[in-house]
């Protein structure tokens, strides 16, 4: 397919609110571009792991090129696949770079979501044409005129603009193709020019090693080269080049225009910067760099510990089998008071978190005990200096530092016009500033606020379903850190304090707070052979206890010569319950304490 | 000698509660199973047993008729030599007791009878499935006193759907009233797969609240005392010198024979157990076979559980030498440091040749033993 003319090649993406049918369009794309073998065509080709096809997210985007004939003619898709969630943003427009187009999907029964708009924006940033679908026409529901009026609302599009699909049935799809020819620039280039090629992926393969997906910019990238990574300052020959379709297929270069993978004997993804620029390592002193590479830098933190102390190493090894595929996911050995050694573990965002947490229980087997989620603090120093705080625990006494400061997001929700008062409400409550609002037809609104990303984390998500009974959505995006008035809430255990239990909290809800995540832990400790008292302290001063009654009438009514087996078994089940507990100053904290403190707000009696 | 124990696995019906392996069986397959039975000491105990301790229990002995109980009699005769039996019980399911029944038992060598009263309450009887009537009980006692038997247990159950504090402490009285010197009183259980468990999950029915159980259970131990019967295991009560010596066997972990489908024994600490199925039971024996499998030998750490397990019931406890006889370690070798948290606790004491639990252990006895497991740490 190299030989074709970059005038005949398409490079873009699908851009949507999660369940908008992505996965499902890019079926649909695949299956017409390739006689496809039905039987090795795996549902949802484009969302590979296991995992990914049971959330149904498309987690790392990959890229798929679609030989396509349109009258007579032959074309090269090259589909790439971004991942939909909010957690994967800087992937999401680095995979954007990537592309010359996108396509807009807005499922016509829900209209504009929270991402849809996240995601335009992102596309209007990374200059990309971008051409308006509404999908699942097919149904009942679906509300073409509606879905219209809301995308000229907010972005405004014209109806005459918008491609009705059914990537389900397939029907209209020979007209978006069509429409994708026309309306989507050819990829440019110089191929006289030395070599960038922008990294926009990077797969952990457990035959290939990492294999990279790249868009070359300028100039080719043969089999043989010796590249250079900008970002990352390192060097590496190239093993092999080609273009992903139903598998890896070789190609002996790919040129400026293209988009395809490499191969060079790279161990981990770890090793890869998304959005980092390849040249020719004779360049390596003269070229400059494709803009906009950064680390993506970690929003959220958790500790993770094993249950069982023994398994310190099982667990260091299996995060870096995880790392292997996942590089944005960073860990570094900690040691906590109550929890013993375990990993300080960064994460993108909070889905990012869960997806790990499944990935460690079913990839490693290992049982494991997770510290509430908190996110990054920076403190400012009399010197003037700035210290990354990454967990309460290690928050130094006010004394030692001027300010606190911590992360900011701009938080955008769709909402039904109805539910205005109750967003407001939760979000002026949880520290938002009330940013702007746009409407979205007649009965849809887009609301934006400032919000420290705390309080996002803090179950926020849970109590705009609630609140709007479903129908809001929500995204948000990094915008700094700002100073706030933070304390940290120590926790108590039977008189151990529990650093992995300790919250950084606004001055104004530390109290309730406290009150709250008590109340929680109340709940989650069993009932103990002993008293158990809970106390929540600012410094020295204890702003909230609680009590954990001891345990009532617990023995078995008979046990006789026959009750003997039955009795061990039940007994040995006991122990291993038992086993998997945290041990805390004599007390058996299960491993939803540590969590509780996620699910408690600022509310009395929540 | 071993103690006896000998199951027989039917029932007039099933009771409500009942997880245990029993049915409900007609005259032919009674009879089969007394043949099978006879088979079993044939194979087994070919040159007979002299246990000091007998006890048949079920399912419901007593639904045998008196020629069937006459027949099982007659293979006792040829291989149990009572003479250094001191304790022979059969359990008695009070409607199901005849006089020719129980001259039956009599000759069999019996002469301690537990009744399976659990309420004198008709409502309660009901709700638990039970086979008898309220009035009966005080009818089969005199029956058994007549034809002789003069050591008698009633069961009684506490904690049913509904049950008050008052109407518990009046089934403990009339219980005492008929004149016995042992009663065993057993918090009901919801066993799982039993109609009544059902009917808790469906919430046609509701749990006892833990206080009430806990109440009543404080209330068996004072009005069973008041009245000369003391606590000697969770749920047993006896005049001193009347307790069941058959039961404190297993509470010793000694060791006893378990004859019949579903029995299980123990010799030297090592649990036998037969097959839980007539039909498997008797096609075994058929074939010349021992219906039984042996569990592995168990471990020194195994077999301290199983003693605390089942003697810290007691409220004497384990005696410390019995500890280190039957686990070859002493316990305050395996148990020293949960057993010290647990005495801090005022949960369990030490006394020079004994460690127990104390009252206020006993109630959470479970979780004592658990601890204690903890530190023994062995695996199934
Ligand atoms: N009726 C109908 N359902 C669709 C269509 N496209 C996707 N779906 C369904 O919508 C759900 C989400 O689709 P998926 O492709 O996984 O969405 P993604 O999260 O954007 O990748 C699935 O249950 C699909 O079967 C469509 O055109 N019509
Ligand atoms: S009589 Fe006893 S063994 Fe038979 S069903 Fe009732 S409780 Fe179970
Ligand atoms: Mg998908």
């Amino acid at each position: 397919m190299s030989e074709l003319p970059l005038s005949k090649m398409r490079n873009f993406c699908i851009i949507a609110h999660i369940d908008h049918g992505k996965s499902t369009l890019a079926d649909r794309l695949l299956s017409m571009s390739y006689a496809v073998d039905k039987r090795k065509m795996v549902e949802q080709t484009m969302d590979s792991m296991d995992l990914e096809r049971e959330r149904g997210i498309t987690i790392k985007a990959k890229a798929i090129a679609l030989p396509m004939n349109l009258n007579g003619e032959e074309y090269l898709f090259n589909l790439i696949d971004t991942p939909g969630h909010v957690d994967f943003g800087y992937e999401v427009s680095r995979a954007m770079n990537a592309c010359e187009g996108a396509l807009l999907l807005v499922d016509a029964t829900q209209g504009i979501q929270a991402q849809t708009v996240a995601n335009m924006y992102l596309a209007i940033g990374a200059d990309l044409e971008v051409v308006p679908v509404a999908n699942k026409v097919d149904m009942v529901a679906a509300d073409f005129d509606r879905t219209c009026g809301e995308l000229e609302a907010a972005f405004g599009t014209k109806a005459a603009d918008v491609v009705q699909v059914s990537g389900k049935t397939g029907l209209g799809v020979d007209k978006l193709v069509e429409e994708i020819v026309k309306r989507i620039p050819p990829p440019e280039g110089d191929i006289t020019k030395p070599l960038r090629a922008l990294i926009f992926d990077a797969v952990y393969d457990d035959y290939r090693g990492v294999v990279v997906y790249v868009r070359v910019r300028d100039g080719a990238l043969r089999a043989g080269d010796r590249i250079f990574m900008i970002g990352t300052r390192s060097e590496y020959d190239v093993l092999e080049v080609g273009v992903v379709r139903m598998g890896l297929h070789k190609q002996p270069e790919l040129k400026c225009g293209e988009v395809g993978y490499v191969i060079c004997g790279i161990k981990t993804v770890q090793d890869v910067g998304v959005g980092d620029t390849i040249a020719l390592a004779k360049h390596k002193n003269e070229i400059m760099p494709l803009p906009g590479y950064k680390k993506p830098q970690p929003m959220v933190y958790a500790g993770v510990y094993p249950t069982n102390a023994a398994e310190f190493d099982q667990l260091r090894k299996g995060l870096q089998k995880i790392t292997l595929s996942d590089s944005s996911i960073t860990y570094t050995p900690e040691q906590s008071d109550a929890l013993g050694s375990g990993f300080r573990c960064g994460f993108l965002g909070l889905l990012h978190m869960e997806i790990f947490q499944e990935r460690v229980e079913r990839e490693l087997g290992l049982d494991l005990v997770q510290s509430a989620p908190n996110v990054t603090y920076e403190i400012k120093k009399h010197d003037g200096s700035i210290e990354r705080i990454e967990k309460a625990g290690d928050l130094p006494d006010p004394t030692v530092y001027d300010e606190i400061l911590e992360p900011m997001v701009k938080l955008s929700v769709i909402t039904p016009t109805e539910y205005i008062g109750n967003v407001m409400a939760l979000s002026l409550e949880r520290r938002g500033l009330y940013l702007n609002q746009e409407h979205l037809g007649k009965d849809r609104v887009l609301l934006s606020f400032k919000m420290p990303l705390a309080e996002v984390i803090f179950d926020y998500f849970d109590k705009l379903k609630s609140g709007t009974r479903g129908y809001a959505t929500m995204d948000y995006e990094p915008v700094g850190f700002e100073a706030a008035d933070l304390v940290k809430v120590r926790i108590m255990i039977a008189g151990d304090e529990v650093d992995a239990l300790a919250m950084i909290v606004h001055r104004q809800f530390a109290e309730q707070r406290g009150r709250n995540l008590l109340k929680k832990l109340k709940e989650e400790i069993p009932k103990h052979l002993f008293v158990i008292n809970l106390q929540a302290a600012i410094g020295g001063k204890v702003i909230a206890s609680e009590k954990i009654g001891s345990m009532g009438k617990n023995v078995l009514a008979k046990c006789y010569g026959g009750d003997i087996t039955r009795k061990k078994k039940l007994l040995e089940k006991q122990k291993k319950g038992k086993k998997r507990m945290k041990m805390i100053g004599g007390v058996e904290v299960p491993q939803g304490a540590f969590l509780s403190i996620l699910k408690v707000g600022n509310e009395p009696g929540e | 000698m071993a103690s006896l124990y000998i199951h027989v696995p039917f029932c007039v019906r099933k009771c409500g509660y009942c997880d245990f392996y029993s049915g409900v069986a007609g005259d032919a397959d009674i009879e089969r199973y007394i043949a099978a039975l006879d088979r079993e000491f044939a194979l087994r105990a070919p040159t007979g047993l002299a246990p000091e301790t007998i006890f048949i229990g079920g399912g419901t002995p007593t639904r045998l008729s008196a020629p069937q109980l006459g027949a099982l009699g007659a293979i006792l005769k040829r291989y149990v030599d009572l003479r250094a039996c001191t304790e022979f019980t059969c359990e008695i399911n009070p409607g199901t007791l005849t006089p020719q029944k129980a001259d039956a038992l009599v000759a069999m060598g019996v002469n301690r009878a537990s009744f399976g009263v659990q309420s004198f309450e008709p409502k309660y009887l009901q709700g638990l499935d039970r086979a008898h009537e309220a009035g009966v009980a005080p009818r089969a006692l005199e029956i058994a006193r007549a034809a002789g038997i003069s050591r008698l247990n009633m069961d009684l159950m506490f904690a049913m759907p509904g049950q008050t504090l008052a109407e518990f402490e009046s089934d403990i009285r009339q219980a005492l009233n008929l004149g016995t010197q042992h009663i065993s009183m057993y918090a009901l259980t919801f066993e799982d797969d039993t109609p009544l468990t059902r009917q808790l999950k469906q919430g046609t029915i509701a749990e006892a609240p833990p206080e009430l159980e806990e109440a009543m259970f404080q209330l068996a131990g004072r009005v069973a005392g008041e009245a000369g019967l003391a606590r000697y295991e969770v749920s047993n009560f006896a005049r001193p010198g009347a307790e069941c010596a058959h039961n404190l066997v297993y509470w010793t972990c000694g060791d006893w024979h378990g004859f019949g489908a579903g029995a299980h024994g123990m010799t030297g600490g090592v649990v036998t157990r037969n097959v839980a199925d007539f039909a498997a039971y008797e096609r075994c024996l058929s074939e010349g076979n021992v219906p039984h499998v042996p569990d592995a030998p168990m471990a020194p750490a195994e077999r301290a559980e199983t003693l605390l397990l089942m003697g810290l019931r007691l409220t004497r406890g384990v005696e410390l030498q019995r500890f280190r006889q039957f686990t070859g370690v002493d316990f305050h070798v395996a148990c020293g440091e949960p057993a010290g948290r647990l005495i801090e606790l005022g949960l369990l004491e030490l006394t020079p040749a004994h460690v127990r639990a104390t009252p206020r252990g006993m109630l959470v006895l479970d979780s004592v033993i658990l601890e204690l497991a903890m530190a023994l740490g062995y695996s199934v």
